[in-house]
């Protein structure tokens, strides 16, 4: 484990000292306070807005965040050569693809606690306290946890294989997707039959579902905490769906020969 | 020394992303203006172009409707309630998707109102032609509870107005207003006023325009009889009747006024029957077709 | 007899381009312990693979290579190895002195042993002053010494050196020969590969000459080199045949510096 976390404290290294959190975090803020700042036909207190368009960006910036950061891990490690260097020490690469995640995912969820954090306050701040039930948010934030660590992993996962940017542009395209049109797909399913259906179907169970995480709807409009049979299973799927994406990382990864050149 | 040499770096790092963001914008634009033209053709001839015609062009149609759909997805508490997805087949994500996402129908608190105004203000900026949001501002404006804000609303149809200068819909949406508070002599003038411009941009075949001239006419027909003017009155009863010739109750006033009987209900009781009824249809939601109850009529 | 590295029979072949490439055919090779070995051959030759398989970065089509007993590829063989890449480049956004610590963590040292052995690496390599500073402002030739110091920071018996000297000022180049000396002074087992056939006949106690993926020569450098001919001299005559001997030149160290610009498998 110290081997793992020695590697994911790299990647933390790297991102404090890179701009690009804090870009976001102030961008946010910017955000935030332009929201509040509004006035709306001259009423005050209005926060329902506040919120929907803070998790909105909180979920857009997450989602930047952790692509970008995860599909870079393991290419820049290539291209700057630094790969043979820390394969050379006692480090196995399944210690390696699990600590460049690990890595990711906290920075990642790290960075989307501050969102949050600037999120309350600029909700508490316009609404009270009342305006955001402390249950729900606690839920809503743990599973947008769950999806940062299937996002990273599949960042990681392509990354394994391809050129950092073929990488996020992969990851960018197939999560917008999962997101938007999967929940649509049982319509699709209906309608299809055959081996048309079957296709469908396969899909459709093995792309993540990103929808079940999201829990935006209900912090904005106060609907109250999910049962905790539901929410545990959420987060169970979440825990599976990514280790499997690690193992499968691990599996492209294990006897991979570098090339400093292929990616330069 | 200049500002770049002093801050080669800075500039350096920020150069691309100033040049792709710019792109980014300018193909945005470019697409909005291009690909809605076709999808509006007339929505960017107006008198008066404001900064969201300029980056819009014609997509701002849909980012308005975009953001009236939002009002009326926070009126529902984030439920759309648009369950056209019965048939689809069931299964395990569609299961707790249902539990994580709420999907049941719910109108938020009348002190909560509010909260919709942000989304019916940015979609008054992005569309300022369509009448409807002015007409579900400023009727929630007035009428809730909660939020009690009469001048709110008048501040909405007069800025609707400025907008759309030549539309009889807001003429009527104030009249009404004004007939709520009881200000008869400005009512008179928005009727008169909405009677004029009708039927502005509808087609008057059209079911709106058809029941926004009736709304007009009965209206404006009451008021007469509670000023004595029966022979104006009687006129605009006509025109009602012609109008809708299954009405019986038209054809039945018309017989005591002609006669110069007094009616068994008085004008103003009439009328105030009325608001309070358009006031039940308006907040009501046909669970089944709930997206449209913002555009009942009067 | 316990040997630091044992490769036999190895061979590593490639897919390229609908062929095969055979980067090392039958490589049979054993370095003792507390010796110095130099490792050298044309481009091309099969030297930097050899050297990842043996720190497990590539497995080998057929043959073994193990490292003071165990098997290359497991993790634990690389307990005892210090390795300096080619080019060697590392996280340039962490200082010298975070970057050690990030290395010693990884060979799991305890926190005092650490610190002390930071000190010595620093020292060892002439760059304490500069540890504390970001990498990302170092020279070529710091870049160089904070990479050795890496590679030396769990006091490895067995240090393996790709072109250490690649691209170093004729300064560097020494600090570097001096400091590979040392560690041989120390009973280190030193491998390393170099087109600087100078310095290896300065520093070597044995050459393995690679050409096409197989093993040419070997041995001490004075049995394999005739009475007043150079080990460049003898290179030349092994690799490219008697002809290409006439090509050479007094001072056709310049040749060496030419090769090692060109392009390396």
């Amino acid at each position: 484990m110290t081997k793992v976390l020695c590697i994911t404290r790299i990647v933390w290294l790297d991102m404090l000292r890179r701009k690009d959190v804090y870009v976001l975090l102030i961008l946010l803020g910017a955000l935030l306070t332009a929201l509040v700042s509004l006035n709306i036909f001259g009423l005050g207190g209005l926060v329902v807005y506040v919120k929907d368009v803070g998790l909105l960006a909180t979920w857009g910036f997450g989602w930047i965040l952790a692509v970008h950061i995860a599909c870079r891990c393991l290419p820049q490690e290539e291209q700057r050569g630094t790969i043979y260097a820390l394969l050379a020490k006692p480090v196995t690469r399944l210690q390696l693809v699990v600590g460049k995640w690990l890595g990711a995912w906290s920075v990642t969820c790290a960075a989307t606690l501050a969102f949050y954090a600037l999120l309350t306050a600029m909700v508490v701040f316009q609404g009270g306290t009342a305006a955001l039930d402390g249950a729900v948010l606690i839920q809503g934030v743990l599973l947008h946890g769950a999806v940062l660590a299937i996002l990273c992993a599949l960042g990681l996962l392509f990354s394994t294989r391809m050129h950092q940017d073929a990488a996020a542009t992969l990851t960018y395209v197939l999560s917008f997707a999962a997101f938007i049109i999967l929940p649509r797909m049982p319509g699709l399913m209906a309608r299809a039959s055959g081996w048309h259906g079957t296709l469908v179907s396969i899909v459709y169970h093995l792309l993540p579902h990103f929808e079940i995480f999201d829990m935006r709807k209900r912090m904005v409009h106060d609907w109250g905490a999910v049962n905790g049979a539901t929410f545990l299973t959420v987060l169970l799927y979440g825990a599976v769906y990514t280790a499997l994406l690690l193992a499968i990382a691990w599996l492209a990864f294990r006897k991979k020969r570098f090339s400093r050149e292929n990616l330069a | 020394m200049t500002h770049s040499a002093r801050f080669p770096n800075l500039t350096g790092r920020l150069a691309p992303w100033l040049i792709l963001a710019a792109l980014g914008t300018c193909s945005f634009v470019l697409s909005c203006r291009l690909s809605f033209a076709l999808v509006a053709p007339g929505a960017h001839a107006q008198a008066d172009i404001t900064v969201a015609d300029q980056m819009l062009g014609a997509a701002r149609v849909a980012f308005g409707t975009h953001f009236l759909e939002a009002a009326d997805i926070y009126y529902h508490a984030g439920g759309t309630g648009r369950l056209n997805d019965s048939d689809w087949p069931d299964t395990w994500f569609r299961t707790l998707s249902r539990q994580i996402v709420p999907r049941e129908y719910r109108h938020i608190e009348t002190d909560s109102i509010a909260e919709m105004a942000p989304m019916l203000w940015v979609a008054m900026r992005a569309d300022p032609h369509n009448i409807e949001t002015y007409l579900i501002a400023a009727y929630w404006f007035a009428t809730s509870a909660g939020l009690n804000q009469p001048e709110l609303a008048h501040e909405v149809l007069r800025e609707g107005r400025r907008r759309n200068p030549l539309n009889y819909r807001i003429r009527l949406e104030q009249a009404l207003l004004f007939l709520r508070e009881g200000r008869l002599a400005d009512a008179r003038q928005a009727l008169d006023s909405a009677l004029a411009l009708w039927p502005s941009q509808e087609d008057p075949d059209s079911d709106q325009a058809r029941q926004g001239k009736i709304y007009a006419l009965t209206y404006r027909a009451l008021l007469h009889e509670s000023d004595n003017q029966v022979a104006e009155a009687i006129a605009l009863w006509k025109q009602l009747a012609a109008l809708q010739p299954d009405q019986t109750d038209i054809e039945k006033r018309l017989a005591l006024l002609k006669s110069g009987a007094p009616p068994p209900v008085q004008a103003s009781s009439v009328w105030q029957r009325m608001l309070r009824r358009s006031d039940l249809i308006r907040a009501e939601c046909n669970h089944d077709h709930h997206h449209d109850h913002h555009h009942h009529n009067p | 007899m316990e040997f630091a590295i044992e490769i036999d029979n190895l061979n590593v072949r490639f897919p390229a381009r609908g062929s095969t490439v055979q980067a090392l055919d039958g490589l049979s090779l054993r370095v003792g312990l507390g010796e110095a070995v130099g490792f050298i051959g044309p481009n091309g030759a099969g030297k930097t693979t050899a050297i990842h398989v043996l720190l497990g970065f590539i497995e080998p089509s057929s043959g073994h290579a193990k490292i003071f007993g165990q098997d290359s590829r497991q993790s634990v063989a690389r307990e005892r190895i210090g390795y300096l890449p080619e080019h060697p480049d590392t996280y340039r956004f962490l200082t010298g002195r975070e970057l050690l610590r990030m290395a010693g963590k990884l060979f799991l040292m305890k926190e005092k042993n650490l610190r002390e052995r930071i000190d010595a690496v620093l020292r060892l390599v002439d760059i304490e002053q500069a540890a504390d500073r970001r990498i990302g402002t170092y020279s070529k030739g710091m870049l160089q010494r904070i990479c050795l110091a890496q590679a030396l920071i769990n006091n490895p018996d067995l240090v393996i050196l790709d072109e250490p000297t690649g691209g170093l000022d004729p300064l560097g180049r020494m600090d570097i020969r001096k400091l590979i000396a040392r560690l041989r002074d120390e009973g280190k087992t030193v491998f390393f590969s170099s087109h600087e056939l100078s310095e290896v006949e300065l520093v070597c106690d044995r050459v393995a000459m690679l050409a096409r993926g197989r093993l040419v020569a070997e041995g001490p450098v004075t049995d394999l080199v005739a009475p007043g001919e150079s080990l460049e001299r003898f290179f030349l005559r092994t690799v490219a045949g008697p002809q290409s001997e006439q090509r050479a030149t007094p001072t056709s160290r310049e040749m060496g510096n030419r090769k090692q610009k060109g392009h390396r498998p």
